[in-house]
């Protein structure tokens, strides 16, 4: 089984680059990004759109300079290494193909221009093309290819040269959902093969957190959280990382300590009872519960709270019911049933109010923003 | 009562349609026509078909009569004049290729100073008039010291015929995606193959393009090549100009036919490539 190794392939070190866009304003795409990527580790940008992921990638393969910072590989300094030099493909965000090659053509590129015989040429490309089920399209013009197969392509042009970085810029993307699920078994099989390091953005949080082994949350050229896709989940540092990853309530407050227990009064609501290590009585604090924390029954053990809402809608979404509701004061809340109890079992209906139970141990505190 | 109109519409659009069609077309009929009539006289009026024209042209058959002898070239000549006229266009293109084509690519990949000034200035010799462009290169040549010659002439038809390249290519960069360079890099190739493997081919159409209009208008430039040819240096056109000062006669409609017939290929060469490419 592959191992990611605590050993660094890949540094970026106080990264800062920013535009002078034609609105005569300053953009900063990477407003000073440190970041260390381990041998072999799965990486995901995830971000707004316009958060510099783009950017980032484009700084590290080298077709952009940084302004300040550095990015070294293996501890060796990029900065004077020129693109063509650096060991690290990219698949683009709009593919470029080159349209006057055939798939075999484009796929056979990088081969060619590091002058690999021929007829090992050939072997790899029809090897990749399967890997990428393209087998038999090896003569089309990227003109004659969909979206998705041009995507793939573009994948398969990048994964032939066996780079020590792969950097894939919403790579998957174009891809219908089966397919998208089975390229991404086939990059996990080759990071566990190949061994190939790899830097993925993404829109999709639900592939991000299934494929990484760490998510780097974006926003305002800044990374606002690094750590594994449970830590981003259910530990976010802020509001905005809870609110970019799965569905989540959060409800800003005062923290209130009093004796061994303590609670967070929202403004205007009720009060949601916590466990708040590494706080202080009076904290402004923002306190977040995933839709999964709570539960019609009380049938728990330990201490906990409850929240009254009325319901409003319910959602089906397969294997789930999800709740939407409100709080005595307003504030919207979600809540998750698992569909297999049933919303007739249960006799939900919109306008009936329910009690949401949680435990103590679920609400999670983060530092107010705005403090 | 609107069908009506619609089809008187329609009527004077066809007529308007032929009407453009023989302005544009009859003159050249009739030039080809005339080039077969054996009336040496008057070549309005038919009274048979002749290669004769064609033959005299190239001094395959002695000028006949008295009269023709007072202006039918020495075949040697015509050679001679053709192959001034097809060193200059061939030379003059090929090099103004080179030029308007590295233009292109500067002012399309990079930024520097001055930028738009410069892209303006490449206009210039476009909408230049032609006599003041001659001129101009005629006291240039003859301040610098330059002898006449057909040298001159090469040097002053690349100054206006890099601009045409120039707008050609350009045009056709711009409708290049340029992270196709970034993804040849990316792929371990160095600018060097970059440009022979992506950036060439993709900007083919335009260079060839560009090369064969820029070969047509030095082929048949008259008015600056006329101030810088020397006086013992005569092109093509210049040749015609000279014999049609003389007198019209049906020697010139047959070398006309010649030149239609030269530059039809050359235009179907050039569409050829284009679609090709597309
Ligand atoms: N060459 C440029 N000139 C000016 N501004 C630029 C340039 N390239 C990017 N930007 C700006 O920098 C910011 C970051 O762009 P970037 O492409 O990195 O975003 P992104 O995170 O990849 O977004 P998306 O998810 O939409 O692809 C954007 O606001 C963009 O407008
Ligand atoms: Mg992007």
């Amino acid at each position: 089984m592959r191992q990611v190794s605590e050993q660094e392939v890949l540094r970026v070190d106080g990264a800062r680059k920013s535009f002078r866009t034609p609105e005569s304003g300053v953009v900063t795409p990477l407003d000073g990004i440190t970041l260390s990527i381990r041998n072999n580790e799965f990486l995901t940008l995830l971000g707004p759109s316009g958060c510099g992921k783009t950017t980032l990638l484009k700084t590290i393969a080298g077709f952009e300079e940084l302004d300040e910072g550095e990015i070294f590989l293996e501890g060796r300094a990029m900065s004077a290494v020129p693109a063509h030099r650096r060991p690290f493909n990219t698949v683009f965000q709009n593919y470029a193909l080159f349209p006057h090659m055939t798939v075999a053509g484009n796929v056979g590129y990088g081969l060619q221009v590091a002058g690999v015989k021929r007829a090992e040429e050939t072997a790899r490309v029809t090897d990749v093309l399967r890997l990428v089920g393209l087998s038999g399209l090896e003569r089309r013009k990227p003109a004659q290819l969909s979206g998705g197969q041009q995507q793939r392509v573009a994948l398969a042009r990048a994964l032939i040269n066996r780079p020590r970085v792969l950097l894939l810029d919403e790579s998957l993307s174009a891809l219908d959902r089966k397919l998208r699920q089975s390229m991404q078994i086939e990059l996990k099989n080759l990071q566990n093969t190949v061994g190939i390091t790899f830097i993925f953005v993404t829109h999709d949080q639900e592939e991000a957190l299934t494929m990484s082994d760490r998510i780097a949350v974006m926003d305002k050229g800044r990374i606002l959280q690094l750590g594994t896709p449970a830590e981003i989940y259910d530990t976010p540092k802020n509001r905005f990382v809870a609110g970019f990853i799965g569905t989540s309530n959060i409800f800003s407050g005062t923290l209130a300590k009093d004796g061994g227990t303590s609670r967070v009064d929202i403004e205007g609501g009720p009060a949601i009872a916590v466990t708040a290590d590494g706080f202080a009585s009076g904290d402004k604090v923002d306190v977040m519960l995933r839709p999964e924390h709570f539960a019609l029954a009380s049938g728990r053990t330990g201490a906990g709270g409850s929240l009254d809402a009325v319901i409003e809608n319910i959602v089906f979404v397969g294997t789930d019911l999800h709740l939407h509701g409100r709080l005595a004061n307003g504030l919207p809340v979600v809540a998750l049933e698992r569909h297999a109890r049933g919303a007739g079992a249960l006799s939900l209906a919109p306008g009936q109010t329910v009690t949401l139970h949680y435990q103590a141990t679920a609400p999670h505190l983060m530092k107010s923003q705005a403090a | 009562m609107s069908k009506r109109r619609f089809s008187s519409g329609w009527t004077a659009l066809h007529i308007y349609g032929a009407a453009f069609l023989i302005f544009l077309y009859a003159p050249l009929a009739l030039i080809t026509v005339y080039s077969f009539n054996s009336n040496a006289l008057n070549m309005a009026v038919w009274t048979g078909f002749t290669f004769d024209w064609y033959r005299t042209l190239f001094g395959m058959q002695p000028a006949g009569a008295a009269f023709d002898a007072a202006f039918t070239e020495n075949p040697d000549r015509i050679f001679g004049v053709l192959r001034n006229s097809l060193i200059v266009a061939l030379s003059a293109s090929a090099i103004s290729t080179v030029i308007g084509t590295a233009t292109a690519l500067a002012t399309a990949r990079y930024d520097f100073v001055g930028k738009r000034i410069y892209q303006a200035l490449l206009f210039m010799p476009m909408i230049m008039p032609d006599i003041v462009l001659g001129i101009a290169l005629l006291i240039f040549f003859v301040g610098v010291g330059f002898k006449l010659s057909l040298a001159t002439i090469i040097i002053g038809h690349c100054t206006f015929l890099s601009s045409y390249v120039y707008i050609i290519v350009a045009a056709r960069l711009a409708g290049m995606d340029n992270t196709l360079e970034v993804a040849s890099a990316d792929l371990g190739a160095g600018p060097v193959t970059t440009f022979r493997r992506v950036t060439l081919p993709l900007i083919m159409p335009g260079v060839i393009g560009g090369f064969l209009l820029a070969f047509i208008i030095s082929l048949d430039d008259v008015v600056i090549t006329y101030f810088i040819a020397g006086v013992d240096t005569q092109t093509l056109p210049l040749f015609i100009l000279a014999m049609v000062r003389r007198g019209i006669r049906p020697q010139i409609n047959a070398l006309a036919v010649l030149l239609i017939m030269f530059s039809f290929v050359v235009a179907s060469a050039g569409l050829y490539f284009r679609s090709r490419r597309n």
